[in-house]
């Protein structure tokens, strides 16, 4: 595989081809979290077409599941689905739906979309895993619109609790959410002491430093007792310029004039 | 048949390691002696029913069979989409348990009633439903859901039901039970007010009308090869709950399916439930007791 920058860089093109073709929404979502799912899936992660269906390999659930283009792209690039999925993606019969839905032998674990679902699920997985002693890591990516939803505070409470330390939660804090900025909807700038306080090994980053990101996954690998989140600072529509910090791209499409500009963009930076 | 159920699961679990149970915060005096033999497999997600099922789900997917536990409208309204998403659509291993059917709860009033739940449940994908007639069937319940894989929904009433089998049963899916014999004219009940239902028809057949009783264990799937036999000619279903959607909609759907030209009566409860009172008195002021059915059967007779 190539180096981390390249599949990273690899996936920002993949995620703009697929959402320009298909004219679906979200690419603005889909930018913010790369680098993340690129950190996790170019070496971190236990899990390759030989392990998929093995009950200690480590699972990621993509609970914000409006950013599945860039999943997808991420899969395909790791080799875990044909690169020729993502040409269907989002068409009349396709592979592939606009939010991430399950299909076996894909890395795909669980189909999601509405949001505030990843996260008692990976609990339950990671629960299931300490009752079998299996050392996998279970890791879910929820977006920070997504925090409001108050089933991700049932679990929010109840996992310190039950001493998930196999847990890892990362919230992609791009700052906007469906119809404003989330922090005008419920402030999140003090998250981390919230998390803290509820018995959380809570760190914030730079969700675009992979160096960072490479850090925090490796104190939540280190962390022996208590469940872990990174709040990764990141920005929407991350690596294009005309996209980055807008709504608009939460929902526009880029026509083959903007893809252009856009995928020229990413391969020069 | 709560308790009967939760031994009989009880004991299973004991022999497969794979059993997990998730309560949402209920279960004292009932659930105590399985929560201290499994350890932690068992978990009290406490207050808080969109994780029990979301956790179950995750369990599911982690190899485990996982049970979900609460009261009648709980671990199902209260959670539907959890139930929908996270469960049924990923067509998982997990159990949900609900006791105190219809209007089980009695006084506690209308939030602790189950009486939508069968319309929302049996309308989900890849899921069974089941509501026990008695003790005997609720043990062959628990011991068919851990036979088997894939979402279940099981309906339990509360405690110290009588028994109506006369022996032990076994659950074979979708298949209801005759308890008569062949007659052209069947009262059909789901879940425990079966008990009603059955002393209805014992007073008909005393009387000499041809009815007889049939239990429908399941819900979903319906018994088909049992509704599409000619010698049938009326139905009357009878469930704890309301009339819409549920087990009578569910039997009128079939016949339809089937072009049958059976004649239905749903006995069910109205679609407003305005007063305050023990499951007893609500079943006999909406002619749901052995008396009401009584009366309504043999005039349609």
């Amino acid at each position: 595989m190539s180096d981390l920058k390249t599949f990273v860089k690899q996936i920002r093109i993949d995620t703009l081809n697929m959402v320009s073709k298909s004219g679906a929404s979200h690419i603005g979502t889909c930018l913010s979290c790369i680098d993340v799912l690129g950190c996790l899936y170019y070496d971190f992660m236990n899990i390759s077409s030989e392990n998929l269906n093995d009950l200690d390999r480590d699972f990621f659930i993509m609970s914000k599941g409006h950013g599945s283009a860039a999943i997808y792209a991420t899969l395909a690039n790791k080799g875990l689905i044909p690169k020729s999925y993502l040409d269907e993606y989002c068409c009349d019969n396709a592979k592939l739906a606009g939010h991430i839905t399950y299909k076996e032998n894909t890395g795909v674990e669980v189909s999601s979309g509405s949001l505030g679902h990843g996260l008692p699920i990976a609990m339950g997985i990671a629960y299931a895993s300490k009752l079998d002693k299996r050392e996998n890591k279970i890791i879910t990516l929820l977006s920070d619109g997504e925090c409001q939803e108050g089933s991700n505070w049932e679990g929010f409470l109840m996992a310190p609790q039950m001493g998930l330390s196999n847990l890892l939660v990362i919230v992609d804090y791009n700052k906007f959410q469906g119809y404003d900025k989330t922090d005008e909807v419920v402030d999140f700038n003090n998250l981390q002491d919230r998390f803290l306080s509820a018995g959380w090994n809570a760190i914030e980053i730079d969700g675009h430093n992979t160096e960072q990101i490479s850090d925090a996954l490796l104190n939540y690998k280190n962390e022996k007792s208590k469940p872990s989140i990174i709040i990764a600072n990141t920005i929407k529509g991350k690596g294009v310029g005309y996209m980055e910090n807008t709504l608009e791209w939460h929902y526009k499409c880029p026509n083959e004039e903007q893809l252009a500009i856009a995928i020229e963009e990413v391969r020069n930076s | 048949m709560r308790n009967t159920f939760i031994n009989e699961v009880h004991k299973i679990a004991l022999a497969n390691e794979d059993i997990c149970f998730v309560t949402g915060d209920l279960g004292f005096g009932v659930l105590n002696q399985m929560r201290e033999d499994l350890g932690d497999r068992f978990r009290n997600a406490g207050v808080a029913e969109q994780l029990m099922t979301g956790m179950a789900a995750g369990m599911a997917i982690a190899g485990k069979k996982a049970f979900t536990y609460s009261i009648a409208n709980f671990p199902t309204l209260r959670c539907i989409e959890q139930v929908r998403n996270d469960v049924c659509y990923h067509n998982l291993d997990v159990k949900i348990v609900s006791v105190g059917a219809g209007v089980a709860y009695g006084t506690h009033g209308y939030t602790h009633f189950g009486v939508e739940d069968l319309a929302m449940m049996r309308t989900l994908q890849n899921i069974e439903v089941i509501c026990p007639l008695d003790p005997i069937e609720a043990e062959a319940a628990a011991r068919y859901v851990c036979q088997n894989s894939g979402p279940t929904y099981v309906r339990l009433g509360k405690n110290k039901e009588p028994n109506i089998h006369k022996s032990k049963v076994e659950l074979k899916r979708g298949k209801f039970f005759e308890h008569h014999g062949k007659s052209e004219n069947v009262v059909i009940s789901t879940g425990s007010i079966g008990l009603h239902a059955k002393e209805a028809v014992d007073r008909l057949r005393d009387e000499g009308y041809d009815v007889g009783f049939v239990s429908a264990p399941f819900v979903r799937p319906i018994d088909s090869e049992y509704l599409n036999q000619d010698h049938i000619q009326k139905v009357f279903t009878v469930e704890e709950h309301f009339r819409r959607g549920g087990f009578g909609s569910a039997v009128l759907e079939e016949i339809n399916d089937l072009k049958s030209s059976i004649a239905l009566t749903r006995f069910a409860l109205p679609d407003t439930i305005d007063i305050i009172a023990g499951q007893n008195y609500l079943l006999s002021h909406f002619g749901l007791d052995a008396k009401g059915l009584y009366e309504s059967i043999k005039q349609a007779l």
